[in-house]
C-alpha cells in the first residue's frame, strides 16, 4: 500500500480557559488520510472535530502530535517553509459569506491565492476557468460577495479552495448553512471535483445522511478524541462503539413509515463540558452499557474483531449479508 | 370548529426597495392533538407566519383572519393578543439562549407569566414553575428554579422554553424549529418532549422546521411552503409517500438519507428560490421546475391550493390538467 498522503499521530489542543484552567479540546487523535479518498469527520458540537480540521491545514497549532503531510513532518514549519505546502493544503468553510472578503471582487477573492501561491499562472484567465468549473458564469468575475446566492457564495469558496490545484482539502460544514435544495448541488459538485481533478477532502460534518452520502470512511469523534474509524458501508451497517449506534438511531429518516416503526436509542443527557470531562470513558455518563471498568480505565482505539473502536464493551461484529437496519 | 383557523393569510413588509409580501395567501386549520408540521426552506415564509399567529408582528401588515379557539388575532387591539398570548397559545423558539433573558432566574422567567394571566401571588407562580420544570424533566426543579440560563446545557434550555410555554395550560404551541441547534442526541429527546407533553395536554401543535427528517417523525399532517405560498399540503403518510407537488418531489429527492443508495448521486434542484421583491410570473416554482410543460400555463397563471379541497393537495396546473 502507498504511504497515505496526510498521517496524524496524538494530536491535541488545548485552549487556556481562565484561572490557569484549560479545555482539552482535541485529545490525542490519530487519523491517516489516502490519496483520492473522503475521510468523513462526524460527531456534535464541541467534539473537537473542527479544531481538528484547522489543526491540519496549520491555521490552528496543535499542542501535541505529529502531522504528517506526503511523507513531510509539518507539525513545527514556519510560517516561509508553510507556503509552498499551502498550495496543496486547501480549506473550505462553513459560512460562506463569513469567510468571503465582502470589499474584494470574485476574481480578488479567488484570485489572491493565485498569486501568492501560483505567480506563474495567468491569473485572470485560472480565475474564469475556475468559475465555470465551479458552475458559476465567467463574467461574475467582477461582482462581490453580497451579489451572490449562499450556494453561489459557497461556489466562490470551493473555487478559491481549488485554484492552487491542491491535493488535499478540509472541508468544515460546507454545506450545513445552505437550504436543502441548494446542498445536493454543493454535494455533488464537490463529489464531481474529487473525481475529476483527484483530490482527496477531509468531510466535517455532523449530518450522518450527508456524511455517508459523500464519505469513503469515517471517523467519529466524542469530546475531543476519536471513538471509532471504519468504511462506510461497516460504520452505517454494523457500527461497533455505543456512541456511534445512539448517533445513527437518532438521526431522522424523512419517511413517516420508517420513523413510526424504527427502534431508537434515545441518550440522556447533554455532550459533557470539554472543560470538565468525566472520568474514564468520556461517553460512560450518557452510554447504556456502561460498567466499572469505564469509570476507571479510558479505553484506547484499538483494532478489534469488531473494527477499529474505542470501547471496553464494543457491540458484537453482525454476521455479513445482515442489510441494517 | 378547529382550533386553529388561517384564511388567507397575507404578510407585507415595507423595505427600502418596495413591498415584500413574505406572506401571500396561507390557509389552513389545526385542531387539538394534532400536529401540523409547516416546511420550508428559508424565506419561504414559515417562521413569519408563525410570528403572524402569534400577533408578533409590528412593523409588517398583517392582513386575512387567524382565529385561535374562535377569537380574532388579525385586527385585534394589542392587549387583548396579549391576554391570549402565552394563555391560548404559546411558542418554542429555535435558539433557547437568546430568547431567555439572561439576568433572571429561570424560575422568575418561568413564574412571571403565570402570575400575570392567573393572577397568582409569587409563592404559587414558583410552585407552579417547578411543577413545569419537572415535567419537561429537570432533575431537581425546585433548586433548579434559582439558576441562571447559562448554568443550563443547551437541551436544558430548551426544555426550559418548553416549561415556560406550559406553564399557562396554552391549548396551541408553535414551535419555531424548537431542534434546530440541537445537537442529533438532544434533538431527540426534545421531539420526545414534546410529544408527550402534547399527548399528556391535548395540544394543537404547529411545527415550523425545514428538517423532513422531523417532520416524518413528528407530524400528523404536513403544508409545504415554496416563497411565501403553500404548495402542498395533507397528511404526513401521503405526502411522503406520493408527493404531488414537483417541489415536493425535488425536496424528497435531494436529500440525503441514512437508508438511502449513497452509491447514486443527489437529484439537486436547480437554481435558486426567487426574491420576494420581484417573484416571478405563473407558479413561483416554475422557473425551477423538472416537470413544467409548455402546453400549461406554468409562466403566466398561479396555481392555487384549492380551498376547500381534499385533505392531500397541491398548488400545481398538471393535477388541475387531471382533476
Amino acid at each position: 500500500m502507498t504511504a497515505p498522503l496526510l498521517e496524524v499521530a496524538g494530536l491535541a489542543k488545548t485552549f487556556p480557559a481562565g484561572r490557569r484552567r484549560v479545555i482539552q479540546a482535541v485529545d490525542g487523535v490519530d487519523l491517516t488520510v489516502h490519496a483520492g479518498e473522503t475521510l468523513g469527520l462526524v460527531g456534535e458540537s464541541g467534539c473537537g472535530k473542527s479544531t481538528t480540521g484547522r489543526m491540519l491545514v496549520r491555521l490552528l497549532d496543535p499542542s501535541a502530535g505529529r502531522i504528517t503531510f506526503a511523507g513531510q513532518d509539518i507539525t513545527h514549519l514556519g510560517q516561509r517553509r508553510m507556503r509552498p505546502l499551502r498550495r496543496e493544503l486547501q480549506m473550505i468553510f462553513q459560512d460562506p459569506f463569513s469567510s468571503l472578503n465582502p470589499r474584494h471582487t470574485v476574481g480578488e477573492i479567488i484570485g489572491t491565492p493565485l498569486r501568492i501561491l501560483r505567480p506563474e499562472v495567468d491569473e485572470r484567465a485560472a480565475v474564469r476557468q475556475m468559475l465555470d468549473r465551479v458552475g458559476l458564469a465567467a463574467e461574475h468575475i467582477d461582482r462581490y460577495p453580497h451579489q451572490f446566492s449562499g450556494g453561489q457564495a459557497q461556489r466562490i469558496g470551493i473555487a478559491r479552495a481549488l485554484i492552487t490545484e491542491p491535493r488535499l482539502v478540509v472541508a468544515d460544514e460546507p454545506v450545513s448553512a445552505l437550504d436543502v435544495s441548494i446542498q445536493a448541488q454543493i454535494i455533488n459538485l464537490l463529489a464531481e471535483l474529487r473525481r475529476d481533478l483527484g483530490l482527496s477532502y477531509v468531510f466535517i460534518a455532523h449530518d450522518l445522511a450527508v456524511v455517508r452520502q459523500v464519505c469513503t470512511r469515517i471517523a467519529v469523534m466524542y469530546l475531543g478524541r476519536v471513538v471509532e474509524v471504519a468504511d462506510r458501508e461497516q460504520l452505517y451497517t454494523a457500527p461497533a462503539h455505543p456512541y456511534t449506534q445512539a448517533l445513527l438511531s437518532a438521526v431522522p429518516v424523512p419517511d413517516p413509515l420508517v420513523e413510526r416503526t424504527r427502534t431508537r436509542i434515545v441518550l440522556s443527557g447533554d455532550p459533557p463540558n470539554p472543560a470538565d470531562p468525566p472520568s474514564g470513558c468520556a461517553f460512560r455518563p450518557r452510554c447504556p452499557k456502561a460498567a466499572d471498568l469505564c469509570r476507571v480505565e479510558r479505553p484506547e482505539l484499538v483494532r478489534t474483531s469488531r473494527g477499529v473502536v474505542a470501547c471496553h464493551f464494543p457491540e458484537p461484529a453482525i454476521p455479513s449479508g445482515y442489510e441494517g437496519p | 370548529m378547529s382550533l386553529l383557523e388561517v384564511r388567507d393569510l397575507r404578510v407585507t413588509f415595507t423595505t427600502g426597495r418596495g413591498a415584500l409580501r413574505a406572506v401571500d395567501g396561507l390557509s389552513f386549520t389545526l385542531d387539538r392533538g394534532r400536529t401540523l408540521s409547516i416546511v420550508g426552506e428559508s424565506g419561504s415564509g414559515k417562521s413569519v407566519s408563525s410570528l403572524a399567529i402569534m400577533g408578533l408582528h409590528r412593523d409588517a401588515a398583517v392582513e386575512g383572519s387567524i382565529e385561535v379557539d374562535g377569537v380574532q388575532v388579525v385586527g385585534a387591539p394589542a392587549d387583548q393578543v396579549r391576554r391570549m398570548r402565552g394563555r391560548r397559545m404559546a411558542m418554542v423558539f429555535q435558539d433557547p439562549l437568546s430568547s431567555l433573558h439572561p439576568a433572571y432566574a429561570v424560575g422568575e422567567q418561568i413564574a412571571e407569566a403565570y402570575r400575570l394571566h392567573f393572577g397568582a401571588g409569587r409563592r404559587a407562580a414558583r410552585l407552579r414553575a417547578a411543577e413545569v420544570l419537572g415535567e419537561v424533566g429537570i432533575p431537581d426543579p425546585k433548586r433548579r428554579l434559582a439558576e441562571y440560563p447559562h448554568q443550563f446545557s443547551g437541551g436544558m434550555r430548551q426544555r426550559v422554553m418548553i416549561a415556560m410555554a406550559l406553564a399557562c395550560e396554552p391549548e396551541l404551541l408553535i414551535a419555531d424549529e424548537p431542534t434546530t441547534a440541537l445537537d442529533v442526541t438532544v434533538q431527540a429527546q426534545i421531539l420526545e418532549l414534546i410529544a408527550r407533553v402534547q399527548q399528556d395536554h391535548g395540544l394543537a401543535v404547529l411545527m415550523i422546521t425545514h428538517d423532513l427528517g422531523v417532520v416524518a417523525r413528528a407530524a400528523d399532517e404536513v403544508l409545504i411552503m415554496y416563497a411565501g405560498a403553500a404548495v402542498e399540503h395533507g397528511p404526513a403518510l401521503t405526502v411522503f409517500a406520493e408527493p404531488r407537488h414537483p417541489y415536493t418531489r425535488g425536496l424528497l429527492n435531494c436529500l440525503p438519507r441514512l437508508d438511502g443508495d449513497a452509491e447514486a448521486a443527489l437529484i439537486p434542484i436547480p437554481g435558486n428560490p426567487p426574491s420576494l421583491l420581484s417573484p416571478p410570473d405563473g407558479c413561483r416554482f416554475h422557473p425551477r421546475c423538472a416537470e413544467r410543460q409548455e402546453r400549461l400555463p406554468c409562466a403566466v397563471s398561479r396555481p392555487l391550493l384549492p380551498q376547500p379541497g381534499p385533505a392531500h393537495r397541491a398548488a400545481c396546473h398538471l393535477l388541475e390538467e387531471t382533476r
